[in-house]
């Protein structure tokens, strides 16, 4: 219908960070990624590296936070069950000790959350800014995560 | 910018379409996705709206996302700060401050998030009635980024 077009090349290159920024949207971005690696990765070699890039990166920090959320709701109830029934036996005396301990490591698993997740926010930001001004991207340990699921035929 | 107006009434309401996205948080994403994913070749105007949505809602994602952080980190230097002068001065003013001050920083969010989903609705009601609408600060920006031969030729 007309004969401006927007430069197929600037337009791939925010597609990648629209890709990486997926990363700042709960559980929808992840979507979004998927949904635009999976439709241009027969029609781009930069989509196709960079939007599988950051889809491993967001999934692999989905997973891990979903795991990470798992093996503490469990550990809740292995320190919260036992105490429960130490409270009437000879043991009573521990289970103060053990809730102390129990409430200084999830300070510290929170601190590591915290730290986690300024990482995961400046490892997203830092690549789709680098896609926009057309550098190199990557991020740590996908590059390792990529080669060994053997993703990108 | 040279990026074409709208010609067609499909064009303009997709193009609304894509902008209301925001209305819906994080799923909202889907709607100038699809259109973009779906029409860019056939629609330079279909292709820029859709990509101008779309960094549109990632910068509210962003903002959110930033604004979160930088929230928590007050409030907890406020309450940490209250409690310590609550201590001190054996009161309990300090904690009064710091409730209101969370509710001040809470509003002040909210009332962001508001502009920021007002101005999608400006966006989508503009372009559902035919005009090139560009977002303050970004549009243009993403015009110049997105059309670079162009913007050359004019400055020649």
């Amino acid at each position: 219908m007309s004969e401006a077009r927007l430069d197929p090349a600037r337009e791939e290159r925010l597609a990648a960070a629209i890709c990486h920024l997926g990363a700042f949207v709960p559980y929808m971005g992840i979507l979004a990624t998927l949904i635009i690696w999976l439709t241009q990765k027969e029609r781009s070699v930069l989509l196709r590296r960079q939007a599988l890039d950051a889809l491993l990166f967001q999934g692999a920090a989905t997973g891990l936070y979903l795991l990470a959320s798992g093996v503490l709701g469990g550990a809740y109830f292995l320190v919260f069950f036992p105490t429960m029934m130490m409270s009437d036996t000879a043991a009573a005396e521990f289970v103060p000790v053990i809730w102390i301990v129990y409430t200084v490591l999830m300070l510290g698993v929170m601190l590591l959350y915290f730290v986690a997740a300024l990482a995961y926010y400046f490892l997203a930001g830092r690549a789709a800014w680098n896609s926009l001004r057309g550098g190199r991207v990557s991020y740590p340990l996908i590059g390792w995560l990529r080669e060994l699921l053997r993703a990108e035929r | 910018m040279t990026i074409p107006s709208p010609t067609t009434s499909n064009e303009r309401w997709l193009a609304a379409l894509a902008h209301a996205g925001i209305l819906i948080p994080t799923i909202g994403l889907a709607a100038p996705l699809v259109v973009w994913l779906a029409l860019r070749q056939k629609s330079t105007f279909l292709a820029f709206q859709a990509l101008q949505a779309l960094a549109f809602q990632l910068l509210l994602a962003v903002a959110g996302v930033i604004g979160g952080f930088l929230s928590g980190f007050l409030m907890l230097g406020f309450s940490l700060a209250a409690m310590a002068l609550g201590i001190a001065i054996e009161s309990e003013a300090p904690f009064i401050f710091v409730t209101g001050g969370t509710w001040l920083v809470l509003g002040l969010l909210l009332c962001v998030l508001g502009l920021f989903v007002l101005l999608g609705l400006i966006a989508a009601i503009a372009c559902a009635s035919g005009a090139n609408f560009r977002y303050p600060l970004l549009g243009d920006r993403l015009a110049r980024y997105l059309t670079p031969a162009e913007t050359e030729a004019r400055h020649e």
